[in-house]
């Protein structure tokens, strides 16, 4: 049958790829534009607040669940900050659910919170098993739409997960349905989320994600957002030739300059960090940066004065403290700041900062497995810290 | 699912491949071939097993939880390799099976494999430009079909998928290899290679001389 209608069949295929190739719907794999100024509408009074402020909260309270993990924080469009966070009996159970609390400028108390999405949940909108949720990141992108990506895994451990998208036109109140994006050839398994991503002024995010299946590398999404607030298109590509490398966090450093610091996992235990000179879409190597990386989390921000904060674990081993650093010459030395929590034994990890719209920062962090601990100060208390001070309670 | 065609197309696919996959294991036990009957009675089975509820949601969905984007030669060659048993005509020929077995453990390998290369080399994010997995998939086709080998049937089939974005993913490598085509492709080659290796050894040791070669001695 072939050999009559072959020429017949080749026809065809031609004339399917010319107008596959005519095909304008699909976007370009193209480097994106310039970044997103981060907008900084900062406050008359707030600017004039050269009193130092430091408080410290709870943003889930005493016993919603045995154990909490993995929190995220972002400023939303309305001036609130809104932290995301999973938990349940125990870090991968089946009871583990996402929530999210918000908290209202000049409050000091979070919003009860607020479950978003479980496995059941999750399995009934993306039609599929989902054997547990994991970590999510929440951020704002330049039209004021709140994005959710988050992790669920179908088979094996933390390593089979792979990305779901969700938005909110309303600020993080109600929220869509998942979408699963594909991102990996293999059964679409193992891409992970941490950190908030970059905006560029083509409207695409560029988000940090990672892979761990095998070999553990930085990666890098880019979404395109559609007009009705949906995923239009997304791309994956793939940063560093060296392994080991997980969880980066990227700080936009001003013109097309970004800087991403990145957690170690092999045995040197030092934070490594890469520039881009192009909006982050190609990287430089990622070098040691002077700073120890006890194999976990970073996160980084760009203050408005252009140094850049940073929190992270101050130790080879163990997560027992939480320090902030100060950079100001974009993260290649580090000049160590207030130390945020220290206790032996206990475990203070996985930080997330954000800034709000009054120029005071807040700082998110899983408190001993049990709570996310919030911190909220400005940058006279941040100017204030000595290198050995504890931070205290106001 | 993300909705445009990709859960219509899901439904198709699984419920065409247990249906042939139904009507074969009838034919294994001796019922009549052809019988309409049997293909009537096999139809009705597939779509009660469709949507059996298991665990809350239907059996189809598991299928492709753990398999989310089947590409389009791998579903070729199930139902080309269902339908013989069937209807009794051989959809394809050896040539068209080592092209599509050959294709499927060469691209593979290639594509999942070598990340761990690490050389810097990406070869998923080049899926993800739209005229590249286009004429990509042409170039196969047209090849292909030039030589008579109905493979090209099957990646002409993964354009036209591609382009209606029937999958959920929008990565045009993941129409034309998945990971379960890739194993059974590598599975087949490396049977395949053995047993060629182990007639050559055979041929090659018939073909000895029973004795061994006269002893020449210099003075």
């Amino acid at each position: 049958m072939l050999k009559r209608h072959r020429l017949g069949f080749i026809g065809v295929t031609m004339l399917a790829a010319w107008i596959a190739a005519q095909d304008s719907t699909w976007g370009g794999v193209v480097a994106p534009a310039e970044l997103v100024a981060v907008p900084r509408v900062v406050r008359p009074e707030a600017a004039a607040d050269a009193k130092p402020v430091f408080r410290q909260s709870w943003v889930n309270p005493a016993r919603h669940t045995p154990s909490a993990h993995g929190s995220a924080i972002c400023a939303l469009p309305g001036g609130d900050q809104l932290a995301v966070w999973y938990g349940g009996s125990r870090e991968g159970a089946a009871d583990v659910a996402l929530f999210t609390a918000r908290l209202r400028p000049g409050e000091r108390d979070w919003s009860p919170p607020q479950k978003v999405v479980d496995r059941v949940m999750a399995a009934e909108e993306l039609e599929r098993v989902v054997k547990k949720v994991g970590n999510a990141v929440v951020f704002a992108d330049r039209n004021g739409l709140v994005w959710m990506v988050y992790v669920t895994v179908t088979m094996g451990g933390w390593s089979g997960s792979a990305l779901n998208v969700k938005t909110s036109h309303d600020e993080g109140r109600t929220w869509s349905r998942s979408r699963r994006l594909t991102l990996n050839p293999f059964l679409n398994v193992s891409s992970l989320v941490r950190n908030k991503p970059i905006l560029t002024t083509d409207g695409r995010i560029g988000l940090p994600v990672y892979h761990e299946l095998a070999i553990k590398y930085p990666q890098m999404l880019w979404l395109t957002p559609a007009a009705d607030g949906t995923v239009a298109e997304y791309r994956i590509r793939n940063l560093s030739a060296e392994t080991d490398l997980i969880q980066p966090t990227l700080v936009p450093l001003g013109g097309d300059r970004v800087l991403m610091l990145l957690r170690d996992q092999s045995d040197r235990r030092q934070m490594r960090a890469a520039y881009s000179t192009d909006n982050g879409w190609t990287w430089s190597e990622a070098a040691a940066g002077g700073l120890p990386n006890p194999d976990s989390a970073v996160d980084a921000l760009r203050l408005g004065d252009g140094r850049i904060l940073l929190v992270y674990n101050d130790a080879v081993r163990g997560r027992e403290n939480l320090r902030l650093a100060i950079s100001a010459d974009a993260g290649r030395t580090w000049q160590p700041g207030p130390i945020i929590e220290s206790a032996r034994g206990k475990e203070y990890s996985y930080p997330c900062l954000a800034e709000g719209r009054d120029g005071r920062i807040h700082l998110t962090y899983t408190w001993e497995r049990k709570r996310i601990r919030h911190v909220e100060f400005n940058l006279a208390w941040l100017g204030d810290g000595s290198p050995s001070r504890e931070a205290t309670a106001q | 699912m993300n909705g445009g065609i990709d859960p219509v197309f899901y439904g198709v696919v699984c419920g065409a491949t247990l249906w042939l996959a139904l009507l074969w294991a009838g034919t294994r036990w001796r019922v009549a071939r052809r019988h309409r009957m049997l293909q009537a009675g096999c139809a009705a089975a597939t779509v009660v097993l469709l949507f059996v509820p298991c665990g809350g949601m239907p059996l189809w969905n598991w299928a492709f939880s753990f398999c989310p984007n089947p590409s389009l030669p791998m579903l070729g060659m199930v139902c080309a390799a269902l339908w013989p048993r069937l209807g009794g005509v051989a959809v394809f020929k050896p040539a068209d099976w080592r092209l599509l077995i050959g294709f499927g453990a060469v691209t593979g390998t290639v594509l999942y494999l070598h990340p761990f290369a690490r050389s810097g080399f990406d070869l998923y994010y080049w899926g993800w430009h739209h005229e590249v997995a286009v004429w990509t998939m042409a170039a196969l086709a047209l090849a292909a079909l030039a030589f008579g080998n109905r493979a090209g049937v099957l990646f002409l089939a993964s354009l036209i998928a591609y382009e209606l974005q029937a999958l959920e993913s929008h990565n045009g490598w993941d129409y034309l290899v998945d990971p379960i085509f890739w194993l059974i492709c590598l599975s087949l080659t490396v049977v395949r290679g053995a047993r060629g290796l182990l007639a050559y050894r055979a041929v090659r040791r018939a073909s000895r001389s029973p004795f061994s070669a006269p002893v020449v001695r210099t003075s």
